[in-house]
């Protein structure tokens, strides 16, 4: 796709080797636009996890290319794609998503830090994107003084401070209860409608419903599903969507 | 990279962060915390206050001179007791004084026996002896039934000011009405009276200020190998020192077989030496810190193998492998540094604790009090920084080395150990062996004197740098990697899916 912040080509991804090798990707091909809330589902070991850290640059596949805001990520050396996840891609995971030492605020300016923002403009900045996902109040704690929906939200503002183009959610929502989890998606939704490319791992059809698209992986192997929310439904039968 | 990530204060803005994660994991595990902060501390404790107690006791040049002449600038001393030295103060310049020093011994009855105790005729208010010998209380003795007492003699007596000694036949010698010390003996027992007021007493000497005469004309007067004048030269001389006398390693006059000598304070070298103790010394506490930072290594491991989730979040939010290595080495930086400075402290205040007893240790006034080595102390805090660094280095190139997907599943990747460790502590080893070898060499023809000091220097160098390497390597390479290996390959094969992913 034209203008994609994230590309996606033919990547296949094989763990070990010989008898005990293991396909978790094989061929997937997958494009998210800016602006686009592009959910992945499928049972488990159908490669969500593997398609999200090829995406964001932690591992790298066998085969294929991985195109990030047009950066080929295997032409990247470390530094480079180490500068990739300050600037460019965010990432949010299920769980051991904050840094237990820092607090809210310091935890969201990290990656802002880390690439050589100085200490109050990040300050300010951390602010701004807690303030951008409700926890303005909240600046000062420290992440067991959070809930669990407060700690996905305060990692979303992490994953969206600075100028990031792409956000990858990796069940974000897997290790909160119903309204919490309604709230983290609701964040994903505005940060995908603010321009943001989105991508999000689940296993629920009711948050693929928030999705603009659904991508279902099943053996590795990935159907595409664009259309509306209606789509999750067909896929997981008996599911409880509500978008 | 954006432009603020550049130069050195994106460096500096990365190690505040690594600084801030140090910091507050080391105060989330004060366990482990503690563990490398006591093993930093223990040994620069060890040479701080090693070197503050070394610094307290060593008198100064200077002071020691005034210590062994007070005001006098020569000290005539007879060879033996019977001769008479009487000529002295008719033999000087003008404006040249002479201050008598008589000697001798006396047996007193005390408490629990009799004591044995020397007795020196000697004006104790003449400033001449300031320094030398010091009136600590009451006064000095003027008549022929007055005397003063060093206090380690006055306590064996069991006297007090104002208390008549006796001999053992119960003959009073002298009431009590001063105290004086030696400065640079405080053990000696000496009973101090007028001169000519004690009839056991001797003319053992004089001491000599050249005053406004010349100092060159003055000991000319005093020479003793000048000869031709009857009164000098040609009394019956033993070529045997005073008893008593401080061997000071003066150049005492040439003077072979004459029947004095003198010692001009300006020809006294003062006696230095120790050195070897020292390096002993800071042998003992280098390898403590050596072997600290070894153990410590092991305490940073396991912080590694517990922080690895955080390592890995980091590293997904954007940390570089340097910003890895940095949170583990500032770990390390924090840890030394506080136990640097509770060493350092620690040391010192030991010492300045211990600084009231310190002179009836030694036996001597320390002129200086509580003396602090500054940079001495400073070495030793930089060497256990140092050594906390070196203990946090190998768990931190570990941090740099983690793959992200590893770290966030909490696993340690099976790398084998670098050949450079290896090749360095290998050439750590020769060089180490050379060193001792080659000190050993320097030592062979020293007489055991101060010739030995620089290469027992070495030779600490070169145990120190043998120490660590043959530790770091044997144990490391030989045993652990290996045994590491083995068993993460192990797992590594059961397990291949996880190995490698997040599934």
């Amino acid at each position: 796709m034209s203008g994609a912040v994230l590309e996606l080509d033919a990547v296949r991804r094989v763990f070990g080797t010989g008898r005990g090798a293991t396909t978790a990707l094989d061929g997937v091909s997958l494009s998210v636009a800016a602006g686009e809330l592009v959910a992945v589902m499928g049972p488990s070991g159908s490669g969500k996890s593997t398609l999200l850290t090829l995406a964001g640059g932690l591992d790298e596949p066998t085969s294929g290319r991985v195109r990030v805001g047009g950066a080929d990520l295997a032409a990247l050396d470390a530094e480079a794609l180490a500068g990739l996840r300050c600037r460019t891609v965010g990432y949010v995971f299920q769980d051991f998503n904050l840094l237990p030492t820092l607090t809210a605020a310091e935890n969201v300016a990290v990656p802002l830090e880390l690439d050589g923002v100085g200490a109050r403009a990040g300050r300010r900045q951390a602010h701004e994107a807690l303030a951008g996902v409700g926890l303005a109040g909240l600046a000062d704690r420290f992440p067991d003084a959070l809930s669990g929906g407060e700690q996905q939200r305060t990692a979303i503002a992490r994953a969206c401070v600075g100028p990031r183009r792409l956000l990858l959610a990796d069940e974000p929502t897997g290790a909160l209860d119903s309204l919490a989890g309604e709230q983290v998606l609701a964040v994903l939704r505005d940060k995908a409608d603010a321009g943001l490319a989105v991508v999000l791992v689940t296993h629920e059809a009711r948050y693929a419903a928030w999705a603009d698209r659904v991508v279902f992986l099943r053996d590795g192997r990935a159907q595409d599903q664009a259309g509306p929310p209606a789509g999750p439904e067909t896929l997981l039968a008996g599911s409880d969507v509500t978008p | 990279m954006s432009a603020a990530a550049s130069g050195l204060a994106g460096r500096w803005v990365r190690w505040r962060v690594a600084l801030r994660l140090a910091a507050r994991d080391a105060r989330r595990h004060r366990g482990r915390t503690g563990l490398v902060v006591t093993l930093i501390a223990i040994p620069v404790a060890l040479l701080a206050g090693g070197a503050t107690l070394w610094a307290t006791q060593d008198v100064s040049p200077a002071e020691e001179t005034v210590q062994r002449f007070g005001a006098a600038d020569f000290e005539v001393r007879a060879r033996d007791g019977d001769v008479a030295l009487d000529w002295v103060p008719g033999e000087l310049p003008d404006g040249a004084q002479a201050t008598p020093l008589d000697r001798g011994e006396l047996l007193l009855a005390g408490e629990l026996g009799l004591v044995g105790a020397e007795s020196i005729g000697v004006d104790l208010g003449a400033s001449v002896h300031q320094g030398r010998l010091d009136l600590v209380a009451g006064s000095a003795p003027e008549g022929e039934d007055e005397v003063a007492l060093t206090p380690a003699l006055a306590h064996d007596l069991d006297v007090d000011l104002g208390d008549v000694i006796a001999d053992p036949d119960g003959e009073p010698v002298g009431e009590v009405v001063g105290l004086a010390e030696w400065p640079s003996a405080l053990p000696r027992r000496t009973v101090f009276a007028a001169p000519d007021a004690l009839p056991e007493t001797t003319r053992a000497g004089w001491v000599v200020t050249a005053g406004e005469a010349d100092h060159e004309a003055v000991a000319a007067a005093l020479d003793p190998t000048a000869g031709g004048e009857a009164p000098r030269g040609d009394q019956p001389g033993a070529d045997t020192p005073e008893a008593g006398a401080p061997d000071t390693g003066e150049a005492a006059a040439g003077d072979g077989g004459a029947a004095w000598r003198v010692t001009a304070r300006a020809d006294v070298v003062p006696v230095t030496g120790g050195g070897g103790l020292a390096a002993a010394f800071t042998v003992v506490a280098a390898l403590a810190l050596a072997e600290a930072a070894l153990v410590a290594a092991a305490a940073f491991a396991v912080g590694v193998r517990r922080q690895l989730r955080d390592l890995g979040l980091l590293a997904a939010v954007g940390g570089r492998p340097g910003d890895l290595r940095r949170v583990v080495l500032a770990g390390g930086l924090a840890a030394g540094s506080v136990g640097a400075l509770l060493g350092a402290a620690g040391g010192i205040a030991v010492v300045a604790l211990l600084e009231p007893w310190l002179e009836s240790w030694l036996g001597q006034r320390l002129p200086d009090g509580l003396t602090v080595p500054v940079g001495l102390v400073a070495l030793a805090a930089v060497g256990g920084v140092v050594a906390a660094l070196a203990a946090a280095a190998a768990p931190a190139r570990t941090a740099a080395r983690l793959t992200i997907t590893e770290a966030l599943a909490a696993r340690l990747p099976p790398g084998a150990p670098p050949r450079r460790t290896a090749t360095a502590g290998c050439a750590l080893a020769v060089l180490g062996a050379l060193l001792g070898g080659g000190a050993a060499w320097l030592a062979r023809p020293a007489g055991g004197t101060l010739d030995q000091d620089p290469a027992l220097v070495v030779i600490a160098v070169g145990a120190v740098l043998v120490v660590q390497a043959a530790v770091a390597v044997g144990l490391y390479n030989t045993l652990l990697a290996p045994a590491w290996q083995v068993m993460v390959r192990a797992i590594c094969e059961r397990f291949p899916l996880r190995t490698a992913g997040l599934e």
